[in-house]
């Protein structure tokens, strides 16, 4: 019997992994290229297009940071390669975990014993976890190109309902998300709120410091974070 | 006659546009069989292929739950989206990564979302951000025993958990300014007053969550358009000139 575990350290695997995550990257790099270049022939200027850059790249560190985490979550369970893949790329921890548990619940087995048991578990906990999440990706394929060009149109028609509708789905989305999180508890409340005022200040300092307004996101992200964390010991 | 208006339908898109969204669904096409292949192969090899049966009821089950809200995340997001659909979709991480770091690049470029220059700016965002997800993983395997206390600590375990009101607190700041070009809209949030009374009531209820959120905004973008259109008819929600004033401070900005 090969174990779980073989399959999981397996050097194909990690082969096979790297291989996806380059070609991400290279899409990825291909994407930044093209659209910089089509920045600049819209007049977006280099300097523009760098703060760009650098303003995201600072942002997404603390929430990769958060998908650190879940990674090593799952590292417990699945090894290090499985997770590597499934978290750098389509999926989730709250995914993946749910995948997992229904796959090996149906087995009769447990998630502890992954690694522990034949092969074909770690196989069909695999199988789930890719065939589990295509709905979306198969959706945005047929759909996305007609759906976002539509509105994009109704916007650059410069009809004046179009530049009302087309800001529909930003308010759409906040209106959902800002009552959801202002009254599911206090540190909730509170860290938004903190978030919110370092926003306000980076902002007012931002006029004069430029170069701060590339990082705001980061800061306020840090900062109303960490303050979670006196939030939680005082009110939880 | 039929033939024309294709025509002129295709001509009116810009080139990158096009561009963006027939690249990004040839990479999303060949992402998902590369995904769907990987298990196969390493299952064929190591003889441990699970038999139909084995997978099935893992499957359905993690259908029946994610398969509605997939469709969801798809409809509500996309318009915020635009080309980097495909992209955003195949690297993940929606909502507490992709989203923030779109509407935070629109706001330093000064570009509208929905325009070619925002999808372009929106594009290299969430490009930006996959390729730092990757690299930050990518470290963490290298040095996971190094990072593994530090990650594991309970201070950095609570402050995680409350990524997303840190994201929202961030982004509502941008909900205030009502355009960044000679055009804005006056009594912006005006349309979104019924649809966030109604997440409130939902929420005080005990019925909507964070989890719920892609179906809720599948719901509310049609009750946003509606109010917004009614607003429209009556002249309270009305697109007007910046001020020239606002216009030269923002551009000195």
């Amino acid at each position: 019997m090969v174990k779980g575990s073989v399959v999981a350290n397996s050097p194909l695997l990690f082969v096979l992994v790297a291989v996806g995550l380059l070609i991400v990257i290279a899409y990825a790099v291909l994407s930044v290229v093209k659209a910089s270049q089509r920045c600049k022939e819209l007049g977006v200027s280099s300097e523009t297009i760098s703060n760009v850059v650098k303003a995201t790249a600072t942002s997404s560190i603390v929430p990769s940071l958060a998908i650190l985490l879940g990674f090593l979550t799952l590292t417990v369970s699945l090894g290090v390669i499985w997770p590597w893949w499934r978290l750098s790329v389509i999926g989730s921890l709250s995914y993946e975990a749910m995948a997992s548990n229904y796959t090996v619940d149906a087995l009769g087995t447990a998630m502890s014993e992954i690694l522990n048991a034949d092969a074909n578990v770690f196989g069909a906990v695999m199988m789930v976890m890719s065939f589990g999440i295509i709905t979306g990706p198969i959706v945005a394929v047929l759909f996305a190109k007609k759906y976002s060009t539509g509105i994009m149109k109704a916007k650059v028609g410069q009809s004046e309902w179009g530049q009302v509708m087309s800001g529909c789905f930003f308010l759409a989305m906040f209106s959902v998300y800002i009552p959801i999180l202002l009254f599911t508890d206090l540190p909730t409340t509170l860290t938004m709120a903190v978030s919110f005022v370092v926003t306000l200040i980076c902002g007012v300092i931002g006029k004069k410091a430029k170069w701060l307004n590339n990082f705001t996101m980061a800061i306020a992200m840090l900062v109303a974070m960490a303050s979670s964390v006196l939030w939680v010991g005082l009110f939880k | 006659m039929a033939k024309e208006k294709k025509v002129k339908e295709k001509v009116a898109l810009d080139p990158f546009t096009e561009w963006a969204h027939k690249s990004g669904r040839i990479f999303m096409v060949l992402f998902i069989a590369y995904m769907l292949v990987i298990p196969f192969i390493v299952c064929t090899v190591y003889g441990c292929m699970p038999s139909f049966k084995m997978c099935l009821p893992g499957l359905i089950a993690i259908t029946a739950i994610m398969g509605p809200a997939s469709i969801a995340e798809v409809g509500s997001y996309t318009p915020i989206l635009g080309s980097s659909t495909y992209l955003t979709f195949a690297s993940g991480n929606v909502m507490n990564l992709k989203i923030p770091c779109i509407i935070n690049a629109q706001q330093i470029a000064k570009v509208e979302p929905n325009t070619v220059e925002g999808d372009a700016v929106a594009l290299i965002a969430t490009a930006v951000s996959s390729a730092v997800t990757i690299i930050i993983l990518a470290i963490g395997v290298v040095l996971l025993s190094f990072i593994k206390p530090i990650l594991e600590n309970p201070y950095v375990v609570t402050a995680s958990d409350y990524l997303l009101p840190a994201l929202f607190g961030c982004m509502a700041l941008g909900l205030l300014s009502s355009g960044n070009g000679k055009t804005k809209v006056k009594n912006h949030l005006l349309p979104a007053l019924v649809p966030a009374l109604l997440v409130t009531a939902l929420t005080v209820l005990g019925i909507g969550s964070t989890g719920l959120a892609g179906i809720l905004i599948i719901v509310m973008i049609p009750v946003t358009i509606l109010c917004a259109r009614i607003l429209w008819k009556k002249g309270i929600v009305k697109v007007v000139p910046v001020e020239q004033k606002e216009t030269a401070a923002s551009a000195q900005e």
